[in-house]
């Protein structure tokens, strides 16, 4: 697994300067929790779209982490900074509450839309195996 | 002559002998039906007591007055009390006869009121049950049905406009066409279908149950519904055999294409699964004896949200599975493709007529 470091701080400089009214400290949380693993969702252990997500990679033979939000101690704080993560890229959710939200390689995919267009469109398998998730 | 205003003068038709006591109450009456009960001097008679004294009992031979009042109220005081009272009964029954007109004209209008709702509410469950083909009970607000016969309209509209594409398609394959004006095409062909996406998004707010059941499709385009419309992997199945010859990398791509889609595709269906068995449990919590059925139908309304979005990345995953085709394809092969796309449907849109008709044959 590579892990880009200067990409990473320099994302969190980028996005505490955006957001003024923003903890940082949950956002460096996010971080280090999407940098955990190779594949990480975020998800609400009742969503059925985060269910359909998940059902995705492991179908691909991908074992991705999973936090379910709704079980988290800090989950409701995480899930309002995905939200704004999220707002701040140009992808919508179209799913209510905004998760599943789904970080390859540390880095920010987006939400299940986001997910199966790259899949569709051939772009997830080779960041799968860029992230070390695939293998051939 | 007369002395008085003839418009009020009304000919007692009671009293075959003329009697000049009972025409001064009639007008009375006449002028309270009028005037709503309001005293008018320039409608009736005021009977003046004072008379010359020149006018004497027996001398009206020369000049004959109709309404001797004067003569009368003078020397027959009687005949005043009874005119007086005679007045004050027409009046009661004057205002009475009112009361009873009014009550009569509100009743009228509430009644009217009550028959224009049920009219416009008649009118509106007719427009939507004109397409089903099934009975189901019609309680649906303003809105929503409003909303999906204009979606049924613009849905009509879409299907003549796909025939008269998949019609130029033909024919420009057959001949002689550019490659720019082929490609034109293609590209009109592939924003229809997003167009269509668009309109079912619109709809599916609306009403998610109208669009997970494909009610505006034909019965046989029904049987093959995948949430709410065509399975992308079987659109690819039906299309493969169009694109030949394929140089090496399309066909790499295709199969890549395939996998996806079907990965993508067992996905959602998994994520439906799960809601289905989520909104039964729902539906099914509670135990004998319990009074309000209430928590579960809220909780069951919240799940319906999901529906909604389990609708949209269906069609989102079509929309990605055209996409990619057009770009793996030759602009010459996607013409084919989305030829051959459109006649399919075409033919399962005859294969329900079809069908139909031969149900109403007799045997």
């Amino acid at each position: 697994m590579q892990y880009q470091t200067e990409t990473r701080s320099s994302f969190s400089y980028s996005k505490v300067n955006n957001m003024g009214l923003f903890p940082s400290d949950t956002l460096a949380r996010v971080e280090s929790m999407a940098a955990e693993n190779a594949v990480v969702i975020f998800s609400v252990s009742t969503c059925c779209m985060c269910h359909a997500v998940k059902g995705l990679f492991r179908g691909m033979g991908v074992s991705p982490a999973v936090h379910e939000l709704d079980l988290h101690p800090y989950g409701v704080e995480i899930n309002r900074a995905l939200l704004r993560l999220l707002g701040c890229s140009s992808g919508a959710s179209t799913s209510p509450g905004g998760l599943p939200v789904v970080f390859i390689g540390g880095k920010m995919v987006g939400s299940m839309e986001r997910v199966m267009a790259s899949h569709i469109n051939g772009s997830l398998v080779p960041l799968l195996k860029d992230a070390g998730a695939l293998w051939l | 002559m007369n002395t008085t205003t003839s418009s009020h003068f009304v000919p007692s038709t009671r009293f075959e002998i003329y009697d000049p006591l009972n025409q001064i109450s009639t007008m009375w009456e006449e002028s309270f039906k009028n005037n709503g009960g309001f005293y008018t001097p320039n409608s009736i008679i005021i009977p003046t007591n004072e008379k010359p004294d020149s006018l004497s009992e027996d001398g009206t031979e020369g000049t004959p007055h109709k309404f001797d009042q004067e003569a009368s109220t003078s020397r027959h005081p009687d005949k005043t009390q009874r005119r007086l009272a005679q007045n004050r009964e027409a009046a009661r029954k004057s205002r009475l006869r009112k009361k009873a007109y009014v009550q009569q004209l509100e009743t009228s209008r509430l009644k009217l009121i009550h028959l224009e709702q049920e009219l416009d509410r008649a009118r509106q469950q007719g427009f939507y049950a004109s397409n089903r083909v099934d009975t189901i009970p019609l309680s649906f607000s303003d809105n929503m049905s409003s909303g999906i016969v204009a979606f049924e309209m613009e849905y009509g509209h879409w299907v003549k406009e796909q025939n008269r594409q998949i019609c130029e398609l033909r024919t420009v394959l057959n001949g002689q066409v550019s490659d720019v004006e082929l490609r034109l095409l293609v590209d009109n062909a592939m924003k229809h279908y997003f167009q269509l996406f668009r309109m079912k998004s619109a709809a599916a707010k609306l009403d998610v149950f109208y669009i997970m059941s494909g009610m505006w499709k034909t019965s046989a385009e029904r049987f093959f519904l995948w949430i709410g419309g065509f399975r992308p992997s079987e659109l690819l199945k039906v299309l493969l055999p169009h694109f030949d010859p394929m140089v090496d990398q399309q066909v790499l791509d295709v199969c890549n294409l395939r996998q996806s889609c079907q990965q993508a595709e067992d996905a959602v269906s998994q994520g439906m699964e799960k809601l289905q068995h989520t909104l039964a449990e729902s539906v099914a919590a509670g135990e004998l004896g319990e009074g309000s059925y209430i928590p579960q139908i809220s909780c069951a309304m919240e799940r319906l949200e999901a529906l909604v979005s389990f609708v949209n990345q269906a069609d989102h995953l079509r929309h990605e599975t055209l996409q990619q085709m057009h770009r793996i394809l030759t602009t010459r092969q996607a013409a084919k493709g989305l030829l051959a796309l459109g006649g399919y449907f075409q033919r399962l849109r005859a294969l329900s007529s079809s069908w139909e008709t031969r149900q109403r044959e007799p045997t």
